[in-house]
């Protein structure tokens, strides 16, 4: 009997010992990003497929966590307080978030990863820089800084003789805009998210929160002077007619289908949007090609494009039991041409498309979930050379691109001011920084829709900030 | 004849008229704003990808197609359906056979101890832990991941077991008694003599949970990892904000094709309702109802 136990131990001691065995031959990683990524479908056999893929690449095995693109913040943050943080994850609003998640201590610092991979630290320094915090990196960007500009339909220009250079003055736009009043085009289609006005503000050298003036003093931009009249020019824009005056309810997509179907002259969008406005525009029946206004030059001769710089970054968790196994499935998805394009846009040959004639032609199970073949990947990445896939945009498509990266540069070099404030510096700051975001948000809205003058609004917000402590916090912060 | 009969009519003052007048166009008003949402929904999922672009497309039909149907039956999102149905169906029935039996135990008179019973349970009525506490269960149990963390936390409704409490309250002691006289013990009573008098309750109680289990969304989102679990739910809001691309990133959908999905995702419940409605009003009256 006691041979029988004695027997029965060791084979259980032997069996323990196998999975450890196991576990160290192939290493499991969760990945963890939302779903306008993993080949850009909704599908999870499609996303899955994309998955494989990654695994084959980086020799890893992954456990993929897909969340919508709605929640993915909610789900992130519900992950990492729970005490799930995944070992690999992307965050979006990076200058916003990425503060918070380091004072929380949930990424891993990157600088001497970064610095162990060629690949990744050929990526120009200033996009690194852009998240920097106390002098450390703890994400890796994977594309260009976000800048928006206005689109203009050509076609409407033309029909009303709207005269706009790509940089009018703050006048000229309203002037030239006027002429559709009445005609039943809404000149200027805005969306109801008000962190696009800094593009207007910027023409005023005004700034929406705090910031770090050029004397090198963080201040608030509310109660600087110039936000007087870059307030005044929006709620002039608003009474005007026109800036849509449904623009609060309004949804990006929406305003974005009224340029496409001429149902407006003009919005406000992604410079790496242009190739979108000239394929949905004839998919709408009403082609036009459009004209980027990359910035309104102020009395002052001030302007500038809205720059959301570094919106999306790779983060690896501090808790990550194989840091380098992380990075290199992060060095595949940002540096790597056929992963980088498959992950963020294409998918995977045979599942999302197949290829005719050097073409990608979308599957139909890809295109039953709306799946659409799109190339932004060629001007979005670091990477500067996908010729090596073996597809190819179509040739309209490829002149499209080419005008959309010389917009992109144009973009880049006309962008505004985009600051991000230092985690950890101010407890105050970091305990109101979003009741501070929040409220001015809901004061330019009050002046623009005309609930409060321009002085009223200003003298609202003045309360708020007492409320607040906000002198308090400034001081902390120019400590 | 004709005479006698007008006699009897009770004249109607103007007033009244008016009054009725003024009723009938406030509720045919009442029944547009309920419609007209649903009858857009129709008729954009059968329209053409150029017509409901643009925002304009409301309530007269423009063009007939059931291209956006194929589309979403050929799709990932049927997996979302089964999944939702799987956890809505088998959520209802593990829901109806902790409720009914806990609703009949809180309805006995004596029950040791059944005023505590009742105090503890109305008190999640009123305070709600949040999605923290109930993620950190989750994981604590091991279910992350798994369906049944949509299923097990919300097998029993509070306000649904005080309905069905009421209810068997209503029902004459003197039957359960009888029944015991002839032999039958508590289970057996609950079976035989109780459940066919509930059954207006009960009918609405299953649609109750029933929708409620369809139509779960938050919880899907954070105690699923693997999207080839997600609900139905999950992948229509999914898709709502992939197609607004406010990245710059997302896919085109048009909206016949999100009409579709908001379709499939009524089916269900429109598909359940016709057969429980005639009980639906008095099931609901009746366990409204403390004696």
């Amino acid at each position: 009997m006691k041979k029988l136990v004695a027997l029965v131990l060791v084979a259980i001691m032997a069996l323990s010992i196998v999975p450890v065995v196991s576990a160290d031959e192939v290493v499991t990683l969760t990945i963890c990003s939302a779903d306008n990524t993993f080949g850009l479908s909704t599908d999870p056999d499609l996303q899955q497929a994309v998955v494989d893929m990654l695994e084959e690449k980086c020799g890893v095995q992954l456990e993929a966590i897909i969340p919508p693109i709605g929640s993915y913040n909610d789900k992130l943050e519900t992950m990492m307080a729970g005490g799930d943080v995944p070992d690999i994850f992307s965050i979006s609003q990076a200058m916003t978030r990425l503060p918070n998640y380091v004072a929380r201590e949930q990424p891993l610092k990157l600088n001497d990863l970064i610095a162990s991979s060629p690949a990744l630290s050929a990526i120009d320094e200033s996009f690194y820089n852009a998240l920097e915090i106390g002098g450390s990196i703890y994400a890796i960007p994977y594309y260009y800084p976000r800048v928006k500009c206005i689109f203009l339909r050509k076609d409407i220009m033309q029909q009303y003789d709207i005269q706009l250079s790509e940089t009018p003055t703050t006048e000229e736009f309203i002037t030239e805009l006027s002429k559709l009043k009445g005609t039943g085009v809404i000149p200027f289609s805005f969306p109801k998210w008000i962190d696009n006005f800094q593009f207007f503000l910027n023409s005023f050298g005004a700034y929406a929160g705090i910031y770090k003036n050029t004397e090198g003093k963080f201040v608030d931009g509310m109660q600087e002077p110039q936000m007087v009249d870059a307030l005044n020019y929006l709620r002039e824009l608003y009474t005007s007619g026109v800036m849509d005056q449904e623009f609060i309810t309004t949804e990006n997509a929406t305003m974005r289908e009224y340029v496409y179907t001429g149902k407006a002259a003009c919005d406000i969008d992604y410079v790496a949007n242009y190739s979108n406005y000239v394929s949905q525009s004839e998919a709408a029946g009403k082609y036009s090609d459009v004209q980027p206004i990359y910035m309104l030059v102020g009395p002052d001769g001030k302007g500038g494009g809205l720059n959301e710089s570094i919106q999306t970054a790779w983060c690896i968790s501090s808790e990550c039991k194989n840091p380098e196994a992380a990075l290199r499935v992060i060095e595949a998805l940002v540096t790597d041409p056929a992963t980088h394009a498959a992950f963020y846009n294409t998918g995977v040959e045979g599942v999302h498309y197949t290829i005719v004639d050097g073409v990608a032609v979308a599957t139909e199970k890809a295109t039953n979930s709306g799946y659409a073949i799109k190339y932004n990947y060629i001007t979005d990445a670091f990477i500067s050379d996908f010729s090596g896939l073996p597809y190819q945009p179509t040739e309209e498509m490829k002149a499209a691109l080419e005008l959309q990266r010389t917009i992109i540069d144009k973009g880049m070099e006309l962008r505004g001011p985009k600051q991000m404030i230092p985690a950890g510096k101010s407890d105050l700051y970091d305990e109101n920084s979003a009741s501070i975001t929040s409220y001015w948000k809901e004061v330019i809205s009050q002046i623009v829709l005309g609930s409060v003058t321009v002085e009223e609004g200003l003298n609202n917000y003045k309360n708020f900030w007492n409320s607040v402590d906000g002198d308090t916090i400034l001081a902390e912060l120019n400590q | 004849m004709s005479r006698t009969v007008n006699s009897n009519v009770i004249k109607e003052s103007a007033a009244r008229k008016v009054f009725r007048v003024f009723n009938v166009l406030f509720l045919t008003l009442v029944c547009f704003i309920v419609v007209i949402p649903i009858w857009n929904v129709l008729i954009t999922s059968v329209a053409e990808d150029k017509d409901v672009m643009g925002g304009v497309y409301l309530i007269i039909p423009k063009s007939f197609t059931l291209k956006s149907y194929a589309r979403v039956l050929n799709s990932g999102y049927m997996r979302g359906f089964w999944n939702s149905l799987f956890i809505a169906g088998v959520g209802t029935v593990v829901a109806m056979l902790i409720t009914v039996p806990m609703g009949y135990a809180l309805a006995q008179r004596k029950l040791v101890a059944r005023n505590f019973f009742m105090k503890m349970v109305s008190l999640t009525l009123v305070f709600d832990a949040g999605i923290m506490p109930l993620y950190v269960l989750i994981r604590t149990l091991g279910l992350i991941d798994n369906s049944w963390s949509l299923i097990l936390p919300f097998a029993v409704s509070t306000f649904n077991l005080i309905i069905v409490k009421n209810f068997m309250m209503s029902i004459p002691e003197s039957f359960v008694e009888s029944a015991s006289l002839d032999g039958c013990n508590d289970l057996m009573a609950l079976v035989w003599i109780v459940l066919p008098m509930s059954v207006p309750i009960l009918a609405a109680v299953t649609l109750f949970y029933f929708v409620s289990f369809w139509n779960r969304y938050t919880e899907a989102v954070m105690f699923i990892n693997n999207s080839a679990r997600y609900t139905l739910q999950v992948m229509l809001r999914a898709l709502i904000y992939q197609s607004d691309g406010s990245l710059g990133e997302g896919n085109i959908v048009y909206e016949n094709t999100k009409m579709a999905v908001m379709v499939l995702g009524m089916l269900p419940v429109m598909i359940i309702y016709p057969f429980v409605q005639r009980h639906f009003v008095s099931g609901l009256m009746l366990g409204g109802v403390k004696e």
